[in-house]
Formats: C-alpha cells, structure tokens, sequence
C-alpha cells in the first residue's frame, strides 16, 4: 500500500511538471513569435448569367445561352515581407447551354479553371487598399456540339501564366462597413492544346504537335470580378458581377468566349487550425 | 459645436490620406478597369445573313476552306461559284434553295458530302446507283444462314456445309465485340477458311475497323496513311502520316480469308477493305468498293441546314487515295442465272477459291 502512495504521488508531480511543460510549448507555438493570427478569406458563391460561344473547328456560327457558374475563393496574407504579401486560389466552373440562331442545335460548354497568384499589397488609405502581382492557373475544359459526328468536341487545355491586380474599398454606411472589390486578371503567357486546321481528333496521337506557347497575338483572355461585400451577423453576404472573355486563334482556328455572370455567396475569415484561435490576439485579414 | 467636430474630424483624415494627389491615379486605373471591363476584345466573325444568297456563300465558302479532294478531283470550285451563284434569288424558298444547293454539291462526286435538313437530306449516290449490286440479303439469308445461323453482337455467322466459315458484318456502325469475335473465332478454327461478307457494309466507325483488321494479322502492319488540313488553301495539307495496325492480343485467325464486296461498301468498309489487302491469307472477290476515303466533319449553315464533308484524306499502304473505292482481287459479279438457283455468285466463287486453297 505504501509502494503504491508513493508512486501515485510520483505520477501527479510528474502530470504537473508535464502539464506545465506543455501549457509552455503551447504559449511559446501561440505567443513566442509576437505575430498576429493570419484569417484566412474564404468565398463561395453560385451565378447565372449569360454566354456567347463561337468555335470555329465546330461551326462558323455564334451560340447564345445561359451560363451556371461556381467560384470558390481563399486568400491569406503570408509570413514574407512584413506580412505584406497575399496568397490567392481561385476556382471557377462554368457550364452553359446555348443554341445557334436558328436553334436547330446546341453546344454544351464545360470550362474549369483554377487560378493561384501572389500579390503585394500596398494599404493606400485606412479604407483603401491595392493588390498587385502575378498569377498562374491552369484552365480546362471543352465544348461539344450536338450534331458534329466526327468533330463533336473542341478540348481546351490551358496553362497560363499572367498578372493579377485588385483594388478594395471599405465604404462605411451608417457604421456597416460595405466592402466594394475589383480584381483584373489575365494571362500573358500560355501554354495551350490545338489541333490542326482540318484535324479529326480520332488522328491525334502523341507524335502531334499539338501544343503550342502563345502570346497576346494569337490569344487573349480577361476576367473582370467586381463583389461588394456585406457583413451580416457572423457571416458576409457577398455579391459578384464576373465577365470572363476568353479567346484563341491558333492553326486558324478560332475560339471565342465571352460571359456576363452575376454571383451571390457568402464571405468568412476563418482561424487556420495551425495558427490557433486567440481572441485577445492581433488578426491580420486580408481585407480590411 | 456637436455638428462642427465630426466635420473638422473628417477634414483632418482627409488631410492624413493619400487620396488627394491619388484621385488622378486612381481615375486613371478606373478607366483602364472600366475599358477592358466594356471593350470589345471579340474578333469580328463573318457570319453571313440568313437568306438565300447568305446561306448561299456560306455554304460555298465551308467547302472552299475546308473540302479535302479539290486538287484530286480537279475541281475548279471558283468557277462552281460563278455558275451557281447566277441562279441564287432572293425569293427562292426552302425547297428550290435546297435543290440548288445540292445541285453545287453533287459536283464534287463525294458520298460523304451531305446537306442536312429538317425536310430532306442532299446527297450522292452515284457511286453506288450506277452498277449492279451484287448482293441479295434475302438470297443469303434463306439460302446460306437459314435455318440455324448464329448472332454473336453484330456479326452474323455459320459454318457452311463443305466447312467453310460465314461471316456477316453490315455496318461499322455496329459495335465489334471482343468477345463476339472470341468465339466467332474458335468456332471456325477447323474451317478450311472463312468468308468475311462486308457486302452493303456503308461504313461507320473507323475503330471498329482497327479492331477487326487486328484480328487477321500476324505483326504490326503499315495499313495507310491518312492526312489532314493544316490551311484553308485547297492544297495546305499535312505530311502524309502513317497508320499502323497491331494484331490483337486475343484470338486471332489466319488461315484463309476471303473478303467480299460490292459497290455499297463505303467509308469505313472502304477502310476495312483497303486494310485486310495487307493481313496473310485475305482475297478480296466482288466488286470494287464504293469508296469514301475522306473522313468526313460537319459544320452548318446560318438557317440551321448542316452540311457533312470529306476533310482527311485516306490513302492505302502505297500511298494511293482510295476515295474511288478499292478494285477486288478477283472481280466476280452475281449472275442472273444463279440466282434463280437460290446461289450466291461470290459467295460460290469464294468457298470454291477456299477449297482450292486446301
């Protein structure tokens, strides 16, 4: 009985000691570097809007329709420069329909893109701030048409490597900070799939040269998001105007692709697990 | 006092911010924003009105850029334009607009040329219409098939009384089962030989016509080369690229083959024929085939009309285009007479070549 006081008593100075020892680790992964907990800025939002697809490879006539989209968006200041540098991944699916002028057929368009850019931001004014810097994404997708037998289907098969701006404002109305949002972004370099003029892609095979470099003379491609932002309780409400062009002229064959898509979604700056949650602690968001 | 103060307040924040000399900067990237938001980056597409002389051009101009025999055909497709552009009113209706168009088409002498319409659908026959056919399905089935012929998927088959196998295969655009052609196979490894039937065969899909040829070869085969636009010009093609088929790795059979054919044997039949010439063993008896060595795409027109033309090229292992069909090995046309015997000519010529064989 004795033994087994004395270990017991052993074993509670050494859960104090340990206790303790953690309760330290913990202040020190929390505390000891002196930096504020970096939010991270999550987005997700749904949209309609419309879509005008021309494609030459499948026909010499325009296409007009309805665009369903889904955009998800992260963003988060890091570590480097004082803080001053943001990481952003963006991830946008359209899918539309449209029809010919005489509606005697159809194009079902399936693009998917995800983009990741790093910008420096410069805090202009207490409610102002810029964003500017480069982005790369990767963009995949295709277009099928409903009665092309040997050419059904354009792919579009897209790595980018661009530039990337946005412009944030805080508006205060009424002491509800409203956050109005603008971001450009565009590549300017890409790597891209085409086949040839008259090529089926049943004769595409690996010894084709079928991937090209290109530039803005034989591509373009834009992305217009304007949002505002308005918080409700604890979550934002986020509403987003994006017009996204889109356009390839290579093998001389050309591709155009334009949408106007209006969002809605919300906004939330979450703690990341790493970082741990500390409520008397400095947050750095990205946004103010 | 309590209204002055948030005024001054406001003024001197105005004072601390950058705002003031940035207003310009900023209405600047405005605009640039605003520009690129608004500007009409989209290339100006020529898309021709929808009236008779519209659709018209654009049908013209589809196959000027796009057609793939102008040059092997000697065609002079401007002079096609000149002609039948003369004829184009602008009060025609649907029907004379159609036959005209047609009428254009029909120049080119292509069975993969079409024009698609939710009334009628223009083509040309001619390489078929014009010479006997050499094939009575009802004749074969009563008399060759009946009455215990076997389907395995789109193959129909029977071991014929002197040990000759039977084959029907009537379009390409039948799936070819492996495992069909599995047992197909085994059942007929005693044959003497078999007799591949591609009779009315009008073509479909060109890797059924892979997977098929696979199965009478011995190694890895030059079948033919094929070739594609790479300009809107009549002769931007590319090189000649070659086209090659393995032996499958399933069953395969290579005793004696005969191929038969008619001049309904179109497009991937056409394919078909030109590549069994290089399996071992295969005889093709019948007559030529009717061509179609374009591989066809589609586009349409600004009323709706669809238009189907040969784009790709096809060319046999000797590099000679098979548009015109392919000649037999031994030409054989059905006669009257057996026919009213309830006999088949090509089929009799075949099993009779198989038995001499053996």
């Amino acid at each position: 009985m004795k033994s087994q006081d004395s270990n017991a008593c052993f074993n509670a100075k050494w859960q104090k000691w340990l206790l303790l020892f953690a309760f330290c680790l913990l202040s020190v992964s929390l505390f000891g570097n002196g930096q504020p907990v970096r939010l991270k800025y999550v987005s997700r939002s749904a949209g309609v809007g419309t879509v005008g697809v021309f494609d030459s490879y499948l026909s010499p006539l325009k296409y007009r329709g309805l665009n369903f989209g889904f955009m998800y968006e992260a963003m988060q200041m890091l570590k480097w420069n004082d803080g001053k540098i943001s990481f952003q991944q963006q991830y946008f699916t359209d899918v539309s329909q449209t029809l010919n002028g005489t509606e005697t057929a159809y194009n079902l368009t399936l693009f998917s893109e995800a983009d990741y850019a790093f910008h420096y931001r410069f805090d202009l004014t207490e409610n102002f701030q810029v964003f500017a810097g480069t982005q790369a994404g990767i963009f995949i997708g295709g277009i099928y048409n409903s009665r092309n037998q040997n050419n059904p289907i354009s792919l579009k098969m897209n790595l980018n490597l661009g530039v990337s701006g946005i412009a944030a404002y805080r508006l205060m109305l009424k002491s509800q900070p409203v956050r109005f949002r603008y971001q450009l972004g565009f590549p300017a370099i890409r790597m891209l799939f085409a086949p040839q003029f008259g090529q089926s892609y049943y004769y595409l095979d690996g010894n084709e040269n079928i991937f090209f470099a290109s530039s803005f003379r034989n591509h373009s491609a834009l992305k217009n998001i304007l949002s505002v932002e308005l918080p409700l309780n604890r979550i934002t409400l986020r509403a987003t105007y994006v017009h996204s062009f889109y356009r390839t002229k290579i093998n001389h064959l050309l591709t155009q692709y334009y949408s106007n898509t209006f969002y809605a979604g919300i906004s939330k700056n979450f703690y990341s697990v790493r970082a741990g949650k500390k409520e008397n602690r400095n947050q750095a968001t990205v946004f103010k | 006092m309590n209204k002055i103060i948030p005024i001054n307040t406001k003024a001197k924040k105005r004072k601390n911010t950058r705002l003031h000399w940035l207003s310009p900067y900023l209405r600047a990237v405005a605009a640039t924003c605003f520009s690129l938001l608004f500007s009409s980056c989209l290339e100006n597409i020529e898309e021709y009105p929808n009236n008779p002389r519209g659709n018209f051009e654009a049908l013209w101009k589809i196959m000027d850029e796009r057609y793939c025999f102008f040059e092997y055909k000697e065609v002079d497709w401007d002079k096609i334009h000149a002609e039948y552009a003369l004829q184009v009113k602008d009060t025609m209706n649907q029907d004379t607009l159609f036959a005209l168009l047609n009428r254009m088409l029909q120049e080119l002498k292509d069975g993969h040329v079409n024009l698609y319409t939710p009334f009628d659908v223009g083509r040309y026959w001619k390489w078929f219409e014009d010479f006997p056919d050499n094939f009575d399905a009802d004749l074969v089935e009563n008399n060759y098939l009946r009455p215990d012929y076997a389907i395995a998927g789109s193959f129909r088959y029977k071991i014929l009384d002197d040990n000759t196998g039977y084959i029907y295969y009537g379009s390409f655009m039948n799936t070819v089962g492996d495992a069909n052609l599995d047992y197909i196979i085994h059942k007929m490894k005693d044959c003497n030989g078999v007799i591949f039937d591609v009779r009315n065969n009008g073509g479909g899909a060109l890797t059924n016509v892979d997977k098929l040829v696979s199965r009478f070869l011995d190694k890895r085969t030059l079948v033919g080369y094929y070739q594609y636009k790479t300009g809107k010009k009549h002769n931007d093609f590319s090189e000649l690229k070659e086209k090659y088929i393995e032996p499958s790795p399933r069953l395969r059979y290579l005793k004696p083959v005969v191929v038969l054919t008619n001049r309904r044997c179109f497009s991937a039949a056409n394919e078909f024929v030109s590549a069994m010439r290089y399996c071992p063993n295969v005889r093709i008896l019948g007559d030529r085939t009717g061509g179609g060595g374009g591989l066809p795409l589609s586009s349409e027109l600004p009323n709706g009309w669809s238009v189907r033309f040969s784009a790709c090229p096809n060319f046999d292992a000797d590099k000679r285009q098979i548009e015109f069909g392919i000649d037999p090995d031994i030409f054989i046309n059905q006669e009257v007479l057996d026919a009213v015997d309830g006999k088949d000519s090509l089929i009799e010529a075949a099993r009779e070549l198989l038995r001499d064989n053996d």
